[in-house]
């Protein structure tokens, strides 16, 4: 008799342990996520992997660029039974134009990923457009814009040493780490190119942000071309991978986290679930305690090599490097050798400063990717906060009083308590943060201040009856309600912070979206501008079968 | 001119808080109007942000909403999610059956608007809008008229104060 044999059911053998998570209160905040590392888990580091798994071949179908530099260019690939094609384009852009801030209208360089092959009309329309950026409108089959300025001082210098048949100064290479910095890459139905929803089902594309990392390796790509043909040379290939893409992030980011709690909460609920199951891991072999004193090693020289002016960072970074080696010190092999080392380590660890524990989730991380990689897949939601009318005021009550009293307890009459004001300027509709006691502005203010509205909330919430006939007599808490009832189903969807408090550092907002981005070598400029750099160390085009071992790259790796 | 659904919902959501329209009945709005199917149903935008935004509430039952469609469909859904049979709202058109659609899409609950009068159905059509869409001039023009409404002047004094001001990037 055969026997037929059903799906196979999961059970509890088939689910790796875990230890509990970190809970929320202490995870999100802005401290903590002002202090996050990329991780294995970040979104450039998924999307390699994938391009290396599907053998992608990236090919330069066109090169119409011109001695000087300027001209337009294709690069096509292959993902997933779909073609991708990155139109760039580099004018020439006097310096007295050439600015990172929203407010620029002109670029060195501008791109367009385009969904599919690109035709000559196509190009033609894109090559008009693409260098207006947000002053033009785009196709549905435009599916990311993004431009970028050089990195002029090392451009040039890259370039005459190259006409004299020399590499680049390797000091220069270290210090700077990118040709160009994009200074935007938009997605998702901007300025009329294409909605998310266009790509989000297809293979390997729907994870977080997949699109726009694709298009941001493509450009890095675009810079090592561009600068080896100026130059008419072709640079050595380690100095070549150590070249990145650099990016100036201000304020136009910040508000992300706030208005996408749900993806916030997936991101953050799969880090820590990572985390979690590292720790519980019982042993480990001789392998993988080799590879994490290797890993260490390189997060001391990644941290050597990180130099930033701005004073609170630097701080950041002194006192990490003084710390960092007490923790190579518990790796002692009595501790690693022993049961659940991971937990023993992380345990041990845990007196260290937030920015050493943040590394050390990375590190940790990085070693067990078969454990965790898979739990990428959980990183982008399909779901959108939801109101639920049915809910009883007193429920609502209760959750407010267990969720939010970091929000309740505070005074928000006192001046400091609702210092600044997030906002958007008229000027190119630039975000910004003003200080709402000196400047004037706030009534247009942008509703970030989700602390304050819940705090306003909870005041009229009455004893009994529905939220429905609750928000029928104070419509204004709408928002309020939803954000309230999402937490207690999302834990992580919430910056337990008051983002209008004079304390408030956006630079904190900006560096954990950056971080899971994929990004590095964070150099703040100010409490609301960094640069950072993508896909320092990344595999080039040509490098995808050795895909993955790039976390913190240094320049000697 | 061509508009992605997202760039629909991001506009339509800040034109209504610019129309002083509270910020979740603005969020919901947003959500509505990109659902809508054609370029004409966004017709039926024009005018939902002129005011007032009072609403008449008569408990019944049946509950009864008078007002406009940018406050008394979210109210009106609410209310049938928490228990009510009926909701008398008065409403009709794409711009209310867009707000059903949304409803179906984020609840699972379908919704007959009929006569006026909102309850549950067993089963009504309200696929999900998807695609660009060639908006109206006069949609275009009535939306960013109250979207610039939430912008603050541009100043000096903001100039300077926004991120990356009073730096090089010739370096």
């Amino acid at each position: 008799m055969t026997k037929i044999l059903g799906p196979k059911v999961l059970d509890a053998r088939d689910i790796p342990p875990q230890l509990p998570l970190r809970p929320a209160s202490e995870v999100m905040r802005l401290r903590r996520m002002g202090a996050a590392f990329p991780t294995r888990l970040s979104f450039l580091r998924t999307l390699m992997r994938v391009l290396a798994k599907e053998d992608v071949q990236v090919s330069r179908p066109i090169w119409e660029i011109d001695a000087d530099g300027f001209g337009h260019a294709v690069y096509s690939l292959n993902l997933g039974g779909y073609t991708y094609s990155l139109v760039a384009i580099s004018t020439d852009l006097p310096a007295d134009m050439r600015t990172d801030r929203v407010i620029a209208t002109a670029w060195d360089t501008a791109y367009v990923l385009f969904d599919g092959v690109p035709g000559p009309d196509d190009i033609k329309r894109i090559v008009a457009d693409a260098p207006k950026q947000e002053m033009s409108r785009y196709a549905p089959t435009d599916l990311v814009l993004s431009r970028a300025n050089k990195s002029v001082r090392l451009f040039d210098h890259v370039v005459s040493a190259l006409r004299t048949g020399r590499q680049p100064d390797r000091d220069m290479i270290r210090d700077v780490g990118y040709l160009m910095r994009t200074t935007a890459v938009y997605g998702n139905g901007k300025f009329g190119i294409a909605d998310r929803a266009r790509i989000a089902g297809r293979p390997h594309l729907g994870g977080p942000f997949a699109a726009e990392m694709l298009t941001v390796w493509l450009i890095r790509g675009f810079t090592h071309d561009l600068v080896e043909h100026v130059g008419g040379g072709t640079l050595e290939r380690k100095l070549k991978r150590h070249l990145g893409i650099g990016n100036s992030t201000g304020l136009g980011m910040a508000p992300f986290l706030v208005s996408h709690p749900l993806l916030l909460d997936a991101w953050m609920q799969v880090r820590e679930t990572a985390l979690a199951r590292v720790r519980a891991i019982p042993a480990l072999s001789s392998n993988q305690i080799e590879r994490l004193y290797e890993l260490t090693t390189r997060a001391a020289q990644h941290l050597s090599e990180w130099s930033v002016p701005d004073k609170i960072a630097a701080d950041r970074i002194d006192t990490l490097r003084r710390e960092w080696p007490m923790v190579a010190a518990h790796m002692t092999p009595e501790l690693l050798l022993a049961s659940n080392p991971m937990d023993a380590l992380w345990t041990r660890c845990c007196k260290f400063s937030i920015d050493t524990q943040e590394l050390l989730l990375a590190l940790m991380l990085e070693s067990f990717g078969e454990l965790i990689d898979g739990l990428t897949d959980c990183m982008s939601t399909p779901f959108e906060p939801q109101l639920d009318p049915s809910m009883d005021c007193t429920a609502l009550s209760d959750l407010v009083a267990r969720d939010w009293d970091w929000a309740t307890k505070t005074d928000f009459e006192q001046e400091k308590n609702c210092a600044q004001f997030w906002y958007v300027s008229e000027e190119k509709l630039e975000p910004r943060l003003g200080l709402r006691h000196e400047e004037p502005g706030a009534d247009l203010e942008s509703p970030l201040d989700i602390a304050r509205q819940v705090s306003n909330m909870a005041a009229d919430v009455p004893h009994s009856g529905s939220v429905a006939a609750f928000l029928r007599k104070y419509p204004q808490h709408r928002t309020a309600v939803r954000r309230v009832q999402t937490l207690a189903t999302y834990p992580y969807s919430e910056i337990r912070d008051n983002l209008i408090c004079e304390t408030c550092l956006p630079i904190d907002l900006l560096r954990c979206k950056l971080a899971f981005f994929g990004a590095a070598k964070f150099d703040p400029k100010s409490d609301r501008w960094t640069r950072i750099t993508l896909c320092q160390g990344a595999p080039l085009f040509d490098e995808l079968d050795a895909a993955d071992d790039w976390w913190l790259p240094t320049f000697e790796t | 001119m061509s508009f992605s659904r997202n760039e629909i919902a991001a506009l339509v959501t800040r034109a209504a808080r610019g129309a002083g329209v509270a910020l979740g009945h603005a969020e919901d709005f947003g959500a509505a109007v990109a659902q809508l199917p054609t370029a004409a149903d966004f017709e039926s935008v024009l005018g939902q942000l002129d005011g007032p935004f009072d609403v008449t509430v008569a408990e019944g039952p049946p509950l009864q909403l008078r007002g406009p469609i940018i406050m008394i469909l979210p109210m009106a859904i609410d209310a049938i999610l928490a228990g009510e049979q009926t909701v008398v709202v008065g409403a009709q058109g794409a711009l209310a059956q867009a707000y059903l659609s949304r409803a179906k899409a984020s609840t699972g609950s379908e919704m007959m608007l009929a006569n006026g009068v909102l309850r549950f159905a067993d089963a009504a059509d309200h696929p999900l809008a998807s695609g660009p869409i060639d908006l109206p001039k006069d949609v275009v023009s009535y939306l960013t008229y109250f979207a610039k409404a939430t912008y603050v002047p541009a100043s000096e004094a903001s100039r300077l104060s926004g991120a990356g001001a009073g730096l090089t990037d010739n370096d």
